[in-house]
């Protein structure tokens, strides 16, 4: 197909809004023009048509059938049961099985994997079917912050100490005077963080002791440690964000000694793909992943990349974006305000109070919360510091600089009865003068990242325990408000204070929270710890490990892993970021609100798992030709069940289960070892093969972190 | 299993047609070709509702001028000379500004449509196969979009889910349809 694959997405998203009727004048001519321009667009727009032509025609057909033309209608309407006999002389009966055998080998995987949760079956594939389980954003398995499981969580462990008066008092002296209610209430019931300076294993051990004495309590047994094979591929895609390739697979499992597990982590941590997944993450969580003409993403990934390459210290990293001026194109940092300073910089305050404080200001802006009395006062505070920040573009070039206006006045801001208040910069309980002052952000940077706020550690903590273990000790990840108290106030404070003490370490952090017993656990449940259930549980008992669904970006960066594709593409990072990129371009919509807020269409489900299968990558990966990987596994020397382990465990990094070895022998023609060894796969038997790879990479066991 | 069907039988050619009464051989051949007809028009009227209407008055056109059609000449191409000509009627009839395409497009794309009537025919059939593969939810609401008169938003209203979400699905199912003919297509391609 010579039509790219970014046109062809375009095309067929403008297709899907002609079948809905839904296809404005714009959208036309734009639909026109692609298909005007183009013979093979022109091929996939008569298709479509055709299907959905087809689809409304039968459908209609079918319920008033032979209305007008009673005898002799009857006669053209045959049924997918009764295939003519010529049909089935031309399909090759090796395409009847293998699909059979999709199907099959679908259930295999689909039922040997998932946990049965409460909630059923929903997640099981289903029997009739060749294509994947597909599961509605209804049966979605549940993701970490969603809506649903926003409930403010049940506090097991003893509520958060109150903290003594005098630290309250201390870091709030110049607050004295005003009300009571002005005091942070984040930082009273936040412990203060008293240096710690545990070893890994005090570090662990604290933490394992928790976790099991909450089990105990809360009468569960946790799962079993998870096999080397789950494990595996969870702390690939956790640390590098891709699954393991077969190589590793089997050194890891050859491998029997007990050190095995923290060597692989201290490896990956090292990895330069460590870099390049965190790069991924922060950069869609500060920027976003939705273009915008302020931000130069490169310069902000090579900000980024930098700075976990050299593992500088977080607090330091977010002093940097924080306080940031001046070109987008030469300082990096500048990239992460230019995309929100929009709107009087609400996004900005909303954005920087949520990731670096774990503090949800936005809602706050116009009215008081009703926990949160202070949180107007708080959101007003936090602007101040942005609101003589400005983005200007650097005229002859297409670039934008972050600069700094002298502060002027403090604004004003109206309450909801109209009266007016004076909006003093301020950051927690702390009030700061920025009158003359030339770099208000610099104040900030410093405020933030200091001593006396314990939240940026908090805030960090929090989120990487969430992403992973499947969640954090509140949901959301970025409310951790007195409202919302976290499920483990004892160990949040423990690992924050080691964060603190480690310098901001953040590769440390990574390895304490996967060294953990809780991380090493199966994701399965068992009827022992069924309560512990994100979906139905307001209860986080980390009693086994809470799946993830993939980010676009695991699944691009696995997909060329399973199907060797990375091989033969670029190396340099830049070139390799843009094709991922533009690929995942076809996900991400932007809703123009005043937070900036992007949606990504793909959800982690085997719905849009399937959508971008079926585009040209995988294609590539199914092809013959020779040089795909396909192709070797078909020519490979062994026999063909060896040719089925190799797509399992390229696939999903383990060996097929027994089931999935049943279902697929019986489904496809495989020769004996003797004849498979004199002569490579071919025709039936190779599309057999194709499927069973398609029907592994289209499994939910593909797309989700286990 | 659900009512809906697509068929499956094959076409012949017409020369393969014994000719016994011109009147029934005419009336089996324009059975055969009403959906094809209705395709061709629709691939330039996109919306069903109309390409419906003008498939009406073509079929009133092509029965009225039944005897000025020759047995074993190509009847498809006949009927989509008519239909042509019908959807230029009804364009004409269509303020102007109401088109969402332009003639030079409507051209091209009835040229291309005749050109691989018989391919689209060919995937139509390797369609059957794969309803049948859908999941049943699936296969549920592909038929319940395509069921007279609906549309994917009174369908969202009927059972009470977010438009966009049945949008999206219906936009999945309607790709995972399309990939899955293009691999039967290739499977019966490489021997």
């Amino acid at each position: 197909m010579s039509v790219d694959s970014l046109q062809h997405e375009e095309l067929v998203q403008l297709l899907e809004a002609l079948c809905e009727d839904r296809l404005d004048g714009v959208q036309g001519a734009r639909l026109e023009e692609i298909v005007l321009g183009d013979e093979d667009a022109r091929r996939v727009y008569l298709e479509y048509i055709s299907l959905h032509g087809t689809l409304y025609w039968d459908a209609a057909r079918a319920i008033d059938d032979g209305s007008e033309l009673a005898g002799v209608e009857v006669a053209a309407a045959g049924t997918i049961g009764t295939l003519s006999a010529t049909r089935r002389r031309v399909l090759s009966a090796a395409a009847v099985l293998t699909a059979a055998a999709a199907a099959a080998l679908l259930l295999a995987v689909g039922l040997s994997w998932w946990p049965a949760g409460p909630s059923g079956g929903a997640d099981v594939a289903d029997v009739e079917t060749s294509n994947p389980p597909v599961v509605d954003s209804v049966t979605d398995p549940p993701v970490a912050g969603s809506e649903t499981s926003r409930r403010q969580p049940a506090t097991i462990e003893s509520p958060p100490a109150r903290p003594l008066a005098n630290k309250v008092e201390k870091r709030n002296t110049v607050e004295r005077v005003v009300s009571p209610e002005s005091i942070d209430p984040d930082i009273k019931s936040a412990t203060n963080l008293r240096p710690g300076a545990g070893s890994l294993d005090e570090i662990v051990g604290f933490v394992d002791g928790r976790l099991s004495a909450q089990w105990r309590e809360s009468e569960v047994v946790p799962s079993p440690v998870a096999l080397d094979a789950e494990w595996l591929r969870r702390i690939y895609l956790d640390i590098v964000g891709h699954i393991p390739p077969t190589s590793d697979v089997i050194a890891f499992l050859k491998d029997r000694r007990p050190e095995k597990r923290g060597e692989v982590i201290d490896r990956l941590l090292d990895d330069t793909d460590y870099v390049r997944h965190s790069t991924t993450i922060w950069s869609n969580l500060l920027v976003g992943r939705v273009e915008r003409r302020e931000v130069n993403r490169p310069a902000f990934e090579k900000f980024l990349r930098e700075s976990f390459s050299r593992n500088r210290p977080w607090n330091e990293v977010v002093g940097e974006l924080v306080a940031a001026h001046g070109r987008n194109d030469q300082n990096g940092a500048t990239n992460f305000l230019l995309a929100h300073l929009n709107n009087d910089a609400t996004p900005a305050t909303a954005i920087t109070a949520r990731l670096f404080l774990g503090t949800q200001v936005q809602c706050t802006q116009c009215h008081n919360h009703p926990f949160n009395n202070w949180q107007q006062q708080q959101f007003h505070g936090l602007s101040a510091f942005f609101k003589s920040t400005r983005s200007k573009p650097v005229r002859g070039t297409d670039a934008y600089a972050l600069v700094s206006e002298p502060f002027e006045e403090h604004p004003f801001y109206e309450d909801r009865r109209g009266v007016l208040h004076m909006a003093p910069a301020r950051l927690g309980g702390q009030r700061v003068d920025l009158e003359g002052n030339e770099h208000p952000r610099g104040e900030l940077a410093r405020l933030m990242t200091g001593d006396s706020d314990p939240r940026l550690a908090r805030a960090m903590v929090n989120r990487t325990w969430a992403r992973l273990l499947g969640h954090g000790f509140t949901t959301p990840v970025d409310d951790m408000g007195p409202h919302n108290p976290p499920s483990h106030p004892k160990v949040l404070d423990r690992l924050s204070r080691e964060f603190v003490a480690s310098g901001f370490d953040v590769k440390r952090l990574i390895l304490w929270i996967c060294s953990t017993r809780a991380y090493g656990l199966t994701s399965r449940m068992t009827a022992k710890n069924r309560v512990d259930h994100p979906e139905t549980s307001q209860v986080r008992l980390f009693s086994h490990v809470y799946t993830k669904p993939m980010s676009v970006e695991q699944l691009y960066d696995s997909l060329l892993v399973a199907t060797q594709v990375d091989r033969t593409t670029a190396s340099d990072w830049e070139s390799v970021a843009a094709n991922r990129r533009r690929w995942r371009s076809q996900f991400v919509y932007s809703f123009e609100t005043d937070e900036n807020d992007e949606v990504v269409t793909f959800d982690g489900t085997i719905t849009q798992a399937m959508m971008m299968m079926n585009g040209p990558l995988i294609r590539e990966a199914l092809s013959q030709q020779p040089g795909s990987f396909f192709h070797q596994v078909v020519h490979a020397p062994g026999s063909d069940i060896d040719r089925v382990k190799r797509l399992c465990l390229s696939a999903l990094g383990r060996f097929p289960s027994s089931a999935e070895m049943k279902a697929i022998a019986e489904m496809l023609p495989l020769r004996s070892s003797a004849q498979a060894r004199q002569a490579p796969a071919s025709g039936p038997l190779a599309e057999g093969l194709q499927d069973v790879f398609w029907a592994y990479l289209n499994s939910n066991e593909f797309i989700t972190v286990p | 299993m659900s009512d809906f069907r697509i068929s499956t039988e094959t076409e012949g050619t017409e020369a393969a047609v014994s000719a016994s009464d011109p009147r029934e051989e005419f009336i089996k051949l324009f059975t055969k070709y009403q959906r094809r007809v209705f395709l061709f028009i629709l691939s330039q009227v996109p919306n069903p509702v109309d390409a419906e209407e003008i498939h009406q008055e073509t079929n009133v056109i092509i029965w009225r001028k039944f005897d000025r059609f020759e047995l074993g000449t190509n009847f498809l191409a006949w009927a989509c000379q008519i239909a042509s000509y019908e959807v230029l009627k009804y364009r004409e009839r269509q303020r102007r500004d109401r088109h969402l395409f332009s003639d030079e497009f409507v051209r091209q794309v009835a040229s291309d449509a005749i050109e691989q009537a018989d391919d689209l025919e060919q995937r139509r059939q390797h369609l059957a196969v794969c309803l049948s593969k859908l999941r049943n939810e699936d296969r549920e609401l592909i038929q319940q979009r395509y069921s007279v008169g609906k549309s994917g938003k009174s369908v969202a209203e009927l059972i009470g889910r977010p438009i966009n979400s049945v949008y999206q699905s219906l936009s999945r199912i309607r790709r995972t349809l399309l990939e899955c003919v293009n691999r039967q297509i290739q499977a019966q391609a490489t021997p």
